[in-house]
């Protein structure tokens, strides 16, 4: 074996240099990959805003905004703002849909049904594919 | 290349020297508590090595078959998870380990050293266990948030039996005469 | 070989995701479909949406549908001709009712309409409570699924009458599950083997995500009330054909006089039954699921054990009123906790 590296009694050749390499750049994509990867892709990019039978919208997370929808039953107020999104007023009694808060991650989802507006985040991975429960 | 069927009594009985060491090696691992499944030291991967090393991959393939099926009949893992998550790692790193070795055939004396060949091998070991893993036993895509750690850790220990191989290599060959590649 | 298996993950059998929302059966209805065939994926959806606005049509209890003409003529003891979807709803009622002990009990129909919970739509509606008088009344009259009888005539083949005229059928506890039985039958006929049908929060899945069961969330009972309480209280993966239903009193209510009135009705005090806060089955029924969801919620911390053990569920979880959680055994090793509770489990 041609040795090109010697020290503390260990040689190494050039084959074991890039073998070692190579190891090291794998396991820094694996960290990116599986860790930060799932943060980044993760973090959602489109609010998909579904008024009654009408095919959906859908509004960039970036841009803060008001969106004003005339629903059935009165008017609803979604807001963006730093990437995230929730129903500020509507016109329905229980105003579950304005109660729900801060949609933050991709998947969640919330809706005014008497106005029939649903508002869902949209992104890469979220972690559930459903909620059970109550509507 | 040697002939499958060894004839020579001498190597015979290096195999079973070999295997014995392994075997005793990965024993005594066992008894220590691991800080997650599946990480071991796996000291007894440098048996493997030196063998794959100094003998070629039909004396390492034996060896690793052996102290895989030896330990586990011993520790009482036979047939269980543990054995086949045990296989699959010694497996798929023999296996990577003839793979790397194979564009050197012409020009044996560029071939990686004891560390690159342990790299190797640690990688391919702690993959075949993971693939094994999430295929039979966990098929949580969550699971893969562990793989970081595990490939950390494989190329610290690769690196780590490595040396220690390198050494055993050395001191072997300055000390004995044994038939050769 | 690590690329291999990193590879392996996402790409493994590889159908594309359609999804889509209808509001549709009352609710907010989210259809999941796994296909390569984007054109069989929306036809697929279309037949789906069809078919639920048809059934809530037909099994509606007070509308013009077929349902409703039949509470309106149980007031006589003349048998009538009706869909068979109803009788096929009638026959599977009286099963689970008896199953039930009569906790699942869809004759009450008259006491809901008294509770005026077909109005919880309408959002101008006033709400205000029952007379205590009409509901004893209803009661004392005891309508029940047995006092249906379906009767075989050779002319005019399979027809319904009621002996006691307190009874309407009200499916609300039961229609859901049923509908979405048969819209994964569809599916199925149109060999579609990967989806998920979410009405309001009960769903059924079939197959997997590309390898990948269908993960759900159990939404925390406490968040309706509380924003600053975690909005999911624990997650499950699912397998093909299970079914996953919950029945809650934070779904549909209304208020008086700061009294919260849920649409449970418990058929044997004719009000909202107390002491639970939400029930959730596991089984691979989804009608079953829907019914078993009413009848353990009105049986309550001290009788949905010997209820599910009687109507053949295994996985169940029950939050009471105090906010205790129970699990059964086999739930038990299904749920996957997100907060730090402690759970009871009972056998």
């Amino acid at each position: 074996m041609k040795s090109t590296l010697t020290f503390a009694k260990t040689s190494l050749n050039a084959a074991d240099i890039i073998i070692l390499f190579l190891a090291c750049a794998l396991t820094a994509w694996i960290y990116i990959t599986f860790w930060f990867g799932n943060h980044t892709s993760g973090s959602a990019e489109t609010l998909v805003l579904q008024v009654a039978q009408q095919p959906p919208e859908e509004y960039s997370l970036q841009d803060d905004r008001i969106i004003d929808i005339n629903g059935p039953i009165g008017h609803s107020l979604i807001e963006i703002k730093q990437g995230k999104a929730r129903f500020i007023h509507s016109a329905c009694r229980n105003q579950f849909c304005v109660f729900h808060g801060w949609l933050t991650t991709p998947g969640d989802t919330t809706a005014c049904l008497p106005n029939r507006i649903s508002i869902t985040l949209k992104g890469n991975l979220s972690e559930y594919d459903a909620l059970a429960g109550g509507q | 290349m040697k002939q499958l069927h060894f004839k020579t009594n001498h190597d015979d009985h290096l195999i079973a020297l070999l295997a014995a060491l392994a075997v005793t090696i990965h024993i005594i691992e066992s008894a220590f508590p691991s800080p997650l499944p599946g990480i071991k030291p796996g000291l007894a991967n440098v048996i493997t090595l030196f063998a794959f090393i100094q003998y070629g991959w039909k004396t390492a393939l034996q060896v690793s078959l052996l102290r895989v099926v030896i330990s586990s009949l011993l520790l009482g893992t036979f047939l269980s998870p543990t054995f086949l998550l045990s296989l699959s790692g010694a497996l798929l790193s023999l296996l990577a380990l003839v793979l790397t070795q194979l564009p050197f055939r012409r020009h044996p004396q560029h071939q990686p050293g004891a560390i690159g060949y342990a790299i190797i091998a640690a990688i391919s070991h702690m993959s075949g266990q993971f693939l094994v893993a999430w295929y039979f036993f966990i098929p949580h895509p969550g699971l893969f948030k562990l793989l970081p750690i595990f490939i950390t850790f494989a190329v610290l220990l690769g690196i780590v039996s490595g040396i220690i191989t390198q050494f055993l290599v050395k001191s072997i060959t300055q000390n004995l005469q044994l038939s050769d590649k | 070989m690590v690329l291999f298996i990193s590879a392996c993950q996402p790409d493994k059998l590889s159908q594309e995701l359609h999804q889509r929302q209808l509001f549709t059966f009352g609710t907010l209805v989210d259809i999941s479909i796994l296909s390569n065939d984007p054109q069989q994926a929306r036809q697929a959806i279309d037949e789906l949406s069809t078919e639920f606005d048809r059934l809530h049509a037909l099994w509606h209890p007070w509308n013009d549908g077929a349902l409703a003409q039949a509470n309106r003529q149980f007031s006589s003891p003349v048998p009538i001709t009706t869909s068979p979807s109803i009788i096929s709803l009638i026959q599977q009622s009286q099963y689970l009712s008896r199953q039930s002990n009569g906790l699942f009990n869809p004759a009450i129909g008259k006491l809901i309409k008294l509770w005026q919970f077909d109005q919880l739509d309408n959002e101008a509606f006033q709400f205000h409570l029952p007379e205590a008088d009409a509901i004893q009344s209803l009661l004392q009259q005891n309508p029940s699924m047995e006092d249906i009888i379906i009767s075989h005539s050779s002319s005019s083949g399979e027809q319904i009458h009621s002996n006691n005229p307190s009874v309407a059928l009200d499916f609300g506890a039961f229609a859901k599950g049923v509908a979405i039985e048969n819209m994964i039958h569809q599916l199925k006929k149109r060999h579609i083997d990967n989806a998920l049908i979410n009405a309001g929060g009960d769903l059924k899945v079939l197959g997997s995500k590309n390898g990948t069961p269908w993960r759900i969330g159990i939404k925390n009972p406490e968040y309706a009330k509380n924003p600053n309480a975690k909005p999911v209280l624990a997650a499950i993966n699912l397998r093909n054909e299970e079914s996953l239903f919950t029945s809650g009193d934070y779904e549909r209510f209304f208020e008086v006089e700061g009294q919260h009135y849920h649409h449970i009705i418990d058929p044997r005090s004719g009000y909202p039954a107390r002491g639970t806060r939400s029930v959730t089955i596991l089984t691979n029924d989804a009608a079953l699921a829907d019914a078993a969801s009413t009848a353990l919620f009105i049986a309550g911390p001290e009788q949905w054990s010997d209820i599910a053990r009687k109507m053949g569920i295994d996985h169940v979880m029950l939050i009471a009123a105090d906010k205790h959680i129970y699990l059964s055994p086999a739930m038990a090793e299904r749920i996957e906790f997100l907060t730090a509770v402690k759970p009871v489990i009972i056998k």
